[in-house]
């Protein structure tokens, strides 16, 4: 059964009680909170995603709750729980939704070691992964966004998990974050995405989410093997350039951009160094004309 | 023994988790809360059974135990750091718990996980060692005034040291209870039975009956009880090691008598032999006994303590039991006049960190 | 500093590394780091791994003359010896002992 299909007042009931159990590609979240925002950003973005018994294990048992005392009604703030414990100071309550979907990447980076968890976005065509790894501001998740609405398989757009035994991409389709001026470029771009109301005055500023198509969420158990690597590099105005990028230097991004490469030690920059040979590696530069990013793109993935 | 939920039973007996299998989500959450889930793993490997472990649970022990593997190497290499800065100042530096365990190659190392170095130096040479730190790149933490005063002056360690490059923390002690507190273990005494590594000149580790009593120091007399159950395994650990020898045992005791520890003994030995099935000599037990409390004390102690040590923080009794051994952590270690003002001034500062 | 200096890889067991066209990613378990090599770097670093015994100055500057193409006007030895330098502080080479 996947959410949509829960009956009227079901996850209400279940995220106030025992949680709602989700499935999320590989990894099974159960969660909590009683914000009304964060049942109806579930409702919107995981409206595909298969709802598990409580019988089903679960990776991470996770809750958004308000903070208790005088800060439940004067400026109401909200925190994240993993199992008892927050890691993170509470945010106000308005941000209850990103900090669920930031807290479930905290959970996944910090203890999923069968992984190599890269921080970037990873998009599938032909069954070939194009990652794009990338620290804040890269418009990577611009990019990404723009690639997903023109037809390339969404398997993450914060971390891209490559498996340490089979060397694949594993789908991780969750919604898509986006910041300040992307929300309004993607929207304009993609006028079909469905977007949860906009938080203001997050640390990163503004953020919207955007629903993962649901055909991104059904094939979430198809993985993908290297293809290519494409370090994006936002420039307001410049034109638009996709240049190749000396392996080693790419292979160096990944290892920057990498949640738990040094837990993995050697068999990370083993792992590592094969994605990076069997891939393209690319930089690419834009101003802003995402239909041209696309063509780009798409030329690229017509050429292997 | 009462039930203690499927962590403890699981610990004494991995079979269990077979023959009577537990709710995994909850033995994997209860072990992570407890920073078992490293142990847990090793000892589903060193049984052979990881196997057999059902596929959700058994990544999560796969990933602990990847973890400490990281951890390890990482701690071996602080270590080498750490004797290459202190290397030429003329003393050994002893090596303390989980760093200790590694280097030394002790049961409680297996699994671990753990990331800070403590390290045991003469109080005479504290200023020493804190300049060859800084040297090496090692910068102090906790800068306000307050705190720094508070680990220098009144506890038994300089404020946690950083290294700018590397992020990794040693903590550098130079008694293993503070000088306020009212037992008096000879700091002295332990560094003359120190046992040097082989392999590993300039760095030792305690003798074996000191190892199981800082281990009991460190777990009823610090503030923070949520490690108290790791503390116990580790304890568990080191008494069924060393406990091979006979000689141990009564060495243990009459240590324990000299150093003014007896009572912390009589409660170590107490609960592992409860919680985690330790085999403890009956001559041992009737030792130690001469330390234990008065009645009415002993069993509120054995209650908090119970309760305290429960791996579940969830639990109000569980949190309530925990502050009250906070306070009774806290009281062990400084005079009370002291400890009003330290509370006081902890708490104004948490209020005054509160997002406006 | 003489030219009869020997040198060799630092730590050979904890070494690991890759080849990507004309430069190198190398990983050293030893102090859990990882970098990339420059051209000429990479090609000192593979020397000295390949020759476990050891190379001097000369040696380095032979084995990278008969592999690649070096610009006239470049000054092999003092590049070679600053390739050194670099990689001795990486903790990825060593002066062998006398």
């Amino acid at each position: 059964m996947i959410v949509s299909e829960l009956p009227d007042g079901e996850l209400h009931r279940l995220l106030g009680r025992s949680g709602l159990r989700l499935r999320l590609g590989p990894i099974v979240a159960n969660i909590a909170s009683p914000f009304e925002t964060v049942e109806a950003a579930l409702a919107l973005h995981y409206a595909s995603h298969e709802v598990l018994p409580d019988s089903e294990f679960a990776d991470f048992h996770v809750a958004v709750d308000p903070v208790p005392g005088l800060r439940r009604w004067i400026r109401p703030q909200a925190y994240f729980r993993f199992d008892a414990n927050p890691p993170f100071n509470p945010l106000a309550a308005s941000q209850a939704f990103p900090l669920l979907e930031w807290g479930l990447n905290w959970c996944i980076s910090a203890h999923c070691h069968q992984y190599l968890i890269i921080h970037g976005a990873v998009v599938e065509r032909a069954g070939r992964a194009l990652v794009m790894p990338a620290p804040p501001g890269s418009g990577k998740s611009t990019l990404c966004a723009a690639l997903v609405a023109r037809g390339w398989r969404l398997l993450s757009d914060e971390l891209t998990l490559i498996d340490v035994e089979t060397r694949r991409f594993v789908p991780l389709p969750r919604p898509v974050s986006l910041k300040n001026e992307s929300i309004r470029i993607i929207a304009e771009f993609w006028p079909e995405a469905r977007m949860s109301p906009v938080v203001h005055d997050t640390l990163k500023g503004s953020v919207a989410h955007v629903r993962p198509p649901s055909a991104s969420v059904q094939l979430a158990d198809q993985t993908a093997v290297p293809g290519w690597i494409v370090l994006p590099a936002f420039r307001a105005g410049e034109p638009m350039a996709l240049t190749p990028l000396a392996k080693s230097t790419g292979f160096m991004r990944l290892v920057e951009n990498a949640f738990n490469y040094s837990v993995l030690g050697r068999r990370g920059f083993d792992i590592l160094a094969d994605v990076v040979a069997a891939s393209d590696c690319r930089e690419f530069r834009y101003g802003g004309q995402l239909n041209d990013a696309i063509a780009v793109f798409d030329d690229l993935a017509r050429v292997r | 023994m009462k039930s203690y939920g499927t962590l403890g039973e699981t610990l004494r007996d991995t079979d269990r988790a077979f023959t009577d299998p537990p709710h995994w989500d909850e033995l994997v959450r209860r072990a992570r809360e407890a920073d078992l889930l490293g142990t847990l793993a090793h000892r589903f490997d060193a049984s052979g059974r990881m196997v057999d472990v059902p596929r959700g649970p058994r990544k999560h022990l796969e990933s602990a135990a990847v973890l400490g593997v990281a951890q390890h190497r990482a701690v071996a290499r602080e270590v080498r750091e750490i004797l290459r800065a202190v290397d030429g100042l003329g003393f050994p530096v002893i090596l303390l718990k989980g760093a200790g365990y590694l280097i030394a190659n002790l049961p409680p190392s297996r699994g671990r996980l753990f990331s800070d170095v403590d390290i045991l130096v003469p109080k005479a040479q504290l200023p020493a060692v804190e300049s060859a730190l800084m040297l090496a790149g090692y910068a102090t933490t906790h800068h306000h005034p307050h705190d720094q005063r508070y680990y220098r002056r009144w506890m038994h360690e300089l404020p946690p040291m950083q290294h700018i490059k590397r992020l990794t923390v040693i903590d550098v002690h130079h008694a293993i209870v503070p000088e306020t507190a009212r037992t008096h273990p000879d700091t002295p005494e332990f560094f003359r039975a120190a046992v040097p590594i082989a392999g590993w000149p300039g760095v030792a580790v305690l003798a074996p009956t000191d190892m199981v009593l800082h281990s009991a120091t460190h777990l009823f007399h610090n503030e923070e009880f949520s490690h108290g159950l790791r503390d116990l395994v580790d304890i568990d650990q080191l008494l069924r090691h060393f406990g091979t020898d006979a000689q141990f045992w009564t060495a243990l005791t009459e240590r324990a008598g000299r150093m003014n520890l007896g009572r912390l003994l009589y409660y170590a030995l107490r609960f592992t032999a409860r919680l985690l099935g330790t085999p403890i000599p009956q001559s041992t037990m009737d030792a130690a006994s001469r330390y234990a409390p008065g009645r009415v004390t002993g069993a509120l102690m054995d209650r908090l303590l119970l309760e305290g040590l429960r791996p579940t923080a969830g639990l109000w009794s569980t949190r309530f039991a925990r502050r009250l051994l906070y306070l009774r952590g806290h009281w062990l270690k400084m005079p009370v006049p002291l400890l009003a003002w330290h509370l006081t001034v902890k708490t104004f500062r948490r209020e005054q960190q509160q997002p406006a | 500093m003489t030219e009869q200096a020997q040198w060799r890889a630092a730590t050979p067991q904890a070494l690991a590394w890759r080849r990507f066209d004309d430069e190198i990613v190398i990983y050293n378990d030893a102090t859990g780091s990882t970098h990339q090599l420059g051209a000429l770097a990479s090609e000192v670093m593979l020397s000295l791994i390949q020759n476990p015994s050891g190379m001097d100055l000369r040696a380095l500057v032979g084995a990278l003359t008969a592999r690649v193409e070096v610009a006239a006007d470049l000054d092999v030895a003092i590049e070679v010896q600053r390739a050194l330098d670099d990689l001795t502080e990486l903790h990825l080479a060593a002066r062998a002992p006398a």
